[in-house]
């Protein structure tokens, strides 16, 4: 399924923005990936050292493979996993909506959308040391009416910025709202 | 009549191919929602090449070690009592 048929892109609509969480979220994944995979060498190793005898004996090294195969598939499941779940966290940004997909877990998916015409406050907020040196935050949008709603893009790249051509956006919008009668 | 209670090599293989089987099937459903929702990009594609080839090589050296271990070697072994009473009468 393309990104178009998922949002069900109207023809006179463009999409503007395609937003994921800052890709160093996704770093620091990667980093807890490589620890968890080499965390049992550097024991092997420590423990190989003292314990000769008994690494030796054929029943402790197959249990050891069982338990070290198992160990890495798991790890490696959870690795894609979680890059499945922050591939598929999407915000899109269109000249008429805001739509929000996420991923939540193994079973739960959740798209909500909102029209830019409705928009009715937009914070963006840039926090903690790797926040402000990678620039990546969230963006807080709430829209207008009696049922108020609240979307959080939570650590896209470049909040500021992309707060700003939210609310021109949603300027645009309102002006095509109120020049055609529903 | 003696009660003799073994436990064989095997049967650690019944938890590792469940464990396996749990695996296969979270992978199985991620790759999914990575096709179905993921818009089929390259990076998406290319992601799950290496996941599969990375759960291949670890399948392959897991299998490539334990190749020749006779697994139904008994490790444990308890004999219980004799269930004959012999009361030599």
């Amino acid at each position: 399924m393309t990104i178009a048929q998922i949002i069900r892109k109207k023809i006179y609509e463009e999409i503007v923005y395609r937003l994921r969480r800052h890709p160093f979220l996704f770093i620091k994944d990667i980093f807890l990936f490589l620890l968890l995979a080499i965390a049992p060498l550097i024991f092997y190793y420590l423990f190989s050292e003292n314990f000769i005898d008994f690494l030796e004996k054929s029943i402790v090294r197959i249990l050891l493979m069982l338990i070290g195969s198992i160990y890495y598939l798991a790890i490696w499941v959870f690795f894609y996993g979680q890059f499945v779940d922050y591939y598929l966290d999407n915000w899109i940004i269109t000249n008429d909506r805001l739509i929000s997909i996420e991923q939540k877990g193994l079973f739960m998916r959740s798209i909500a959308e909102l029209d830019l015409y409705r928009i009715q406050d937009v914070k963006s907020e840039v926090k903690g040391i790797f926040g402000t040196i990678f620039n990546y935050g969230n963006l807080h949008v709430q829209t207008a009416g009696e049922e108020k709603e609240l979307f959080i893009l939570k650590n896209i790249p470049d909040p500021h910025n992309i707060r700003e051509r939210l609310l021109d956006l949603a300027e645009e919008d309102r002006k095509y709202h109120t020049k055609s009668p529903i | 009549m003696n009660f003799v209670f073994e436990i064989k090599l095997f049967w650690f293989l019944i938890p590792y191919i469940a464990l396996l089987l749990l695996f296969l099937i979270f992978a199985l459903i991620n790759i999914y929602h990575l096709f179905k929702w993921g818009g089929g990009t390259f990076t998406g594609f290319i992601a799950t090449f290496i996941f599969l080839a990375g759960l291949i090589l670890i399948l392959f050296l897991t299998y490539d070690n334990l190749k020749m271990v006779d697994w139904s070697e008994t490790i444990y072994s308890f004999k219980g009592f004799d269930t004959n009473l012999n009361l030599g009468l």
